[in-house]
């Protein structure tokens, strides 16, 4: 900041030129570096899990690295129940999302296109 | 807000004029009847165990006795304590890592800023659980980070750990959390007209006021609605301490699953419901109040 305010006067085109200390060259590239890191954060944990898939856990748990296995990924509906479960998964989500949307939807008109008396403290109560 | 409209009302009246009046009910009724149903019968059911006495086998009687509220005060403030630190400190993280990240998708972004986005909700592809069983591996004491630092490297001491410490339970619960805070807050900055920022470098402001003066408060609805998002479901939150805690890191939200679940000790558990509850409200009014509440909801 001390060589721009000698070298420069305080006119408006000196602000759209880059300045000379190293934060202000730093700084296009903290707030990227800042969210690869957060997003490399967010994504650890996928990664993880997406390696322990191909491991072969010794006991129940699947905690400790073992050994490169391709068995959970050769034969998915091993375990008793699981495909039910999937099944059941999906049906329920797919029939939730439906009236979900269907009550949403009526909800949403009417707060918004009508008036009627308790608007306001509904607004208030649902949100 | 937009301008409440009443189209079939003008038709007059006769059948289609009075159906019009009854519109608006008749849309509402379903979505009401279901809140009624699944919200406010549970709530008002919880109530009255909370003033109950008896068991599960032998039912449970009303007998108005704050029996199960002074309990729940008096033996489980150290866990209240706990959900308000633990969740308290990672809503400030999320925050603190959330809004760099909002501020460079919103502002920075270009052409990435959708695939940016895509990246910060992936978590939600995957299970909760999933997700924080993966942080277990991760700083197991043997896990793929402690054993190179311990072993390879000797930095740390073999009996070093991480796993059970109130450091792995806040880093969990911030990372659960942080797409919540991080989704208000780019709602926010987005919406911010990027010339007001211009307008205040053009009247003299240096980055970092302009940063203060402008882009913070306009920025304020999405701290306060990310915070909300983060703190509210972080304090009633027991995954995290069930895995990577320990006895001594419980949090209120362990206790209630304990007595509703395991213990079957209904009272005592809807009591704690209703004073984790009750707490959240006030806490709520308090930090709307702080924050100025005309500015976030007009």
């Amino acid at each position: 900041m001390t060589t721009t305010s000698t070298t420069i006067p305080s006119a408006p085109v000196a602000r759209s030129t880059p300045r000379g200390s190293l934060g202000q060259r730093l700084s296009p590239r903290i707030l990227p570096a800042f969210t690869a890191l957060a997003i490399l954060y967010l994504m650890i944990p996928i990664i993880v899990m997406i390696v322990f898939s191909f491991n072969r856990p010794e006991g129940k748990f699947n905690y400790v690295w073992n050994e490169f296995s391709l068995s959970g990924w050769l034969h998915p509906f091993d375990w008793p129940g699981l495909g039910d479960a999937v099944r059941t998964s999906l049906l329920i989500a797919v029939l939730s999302t439906i009236v979900a949307t269907i009550m949403g939807t009526m909800l949403g008109l009417a707060l918004t296109r009508y008036q009627f008396r308790g608007r306001g403290a509904l607004n208030g109560i649902i949100f | 807000m937009t301008v409440p409209l009443q189209p079939v009302a003008r038709a007059g009246p006769g059948l289609r004029g009075r159906l019009g009046k009854a519109l608006p009910y008749l849309l509402l009724a379903p979505g009401l009847l279901w809140l009624a149903v699944f919200y406010v019968l549970p709530a008002i059911q919880m109530f009255t165990y909370s003033i109950s006495t008896g068991s599960v086998e032998n039912g449970y009687t009303i007998t108005m006795s704050a029996d199960a509220y002074t309990e729940a005060l008096n033996k489980f403030g150290k866990q209240f304590l706990n959900s308000i630190l633990y969740g308290g400190v990672a809503t400030v993280l999320t925050l603190l890592i959330g809004f760099p990240v909002a501020y460079t998708i919103a502002f920075r972004g270009g052409r990435y800023k959708n695939l940016i986005l895509f990246l910060v909700i992936a978590p939600f592809f995957t299970s909760f659980l999933i997700r924080t069983i993966s942080w277990k591996i991760l700083l197991g004491d043997e896990g793929p980070i402690l054993a190179p630092l311990k072993h390879t490297l000797g930095l740390l001491p073999g009996t070093f750990s991480i796993l059970g410490t109130p450091i792995a339970q806040v880093a969990g619960i911030t990372y659960n959390f942080l797409p919540f805070m991080i989704l208000p807050l780019y709602v926010a900055l987005e919406k911010i007209d990027i010339r007001l920022i211009e307008a205040a470098d053009d009247l003299y402001a240096n980055q970092a006021a302009a940063f203060r003066r402008v882009t913070l408060p306009l920025a304020l609805p999405g701290v306060f609605a990310g915070s909300l998002l983060t703190f509210i479901p972080a304090m009633g939150d027991y995954i995290n301490a069930e895995l990577l805690g320990s006895p001594g890191t419980r949090m209120i939200g362990n206790v209630i699953q304990n007595r509703l679940l395991v213990q079957n000790d209904y009272p005592v558990g809807s009591a704690l419901s209703f004073i984790l509850m009750a707490g959240i409200l006030v806490a709520v009014a308090v930090y709307a109040r702080l924050l100025g509440t005309e500015q976030l909801t007009g």
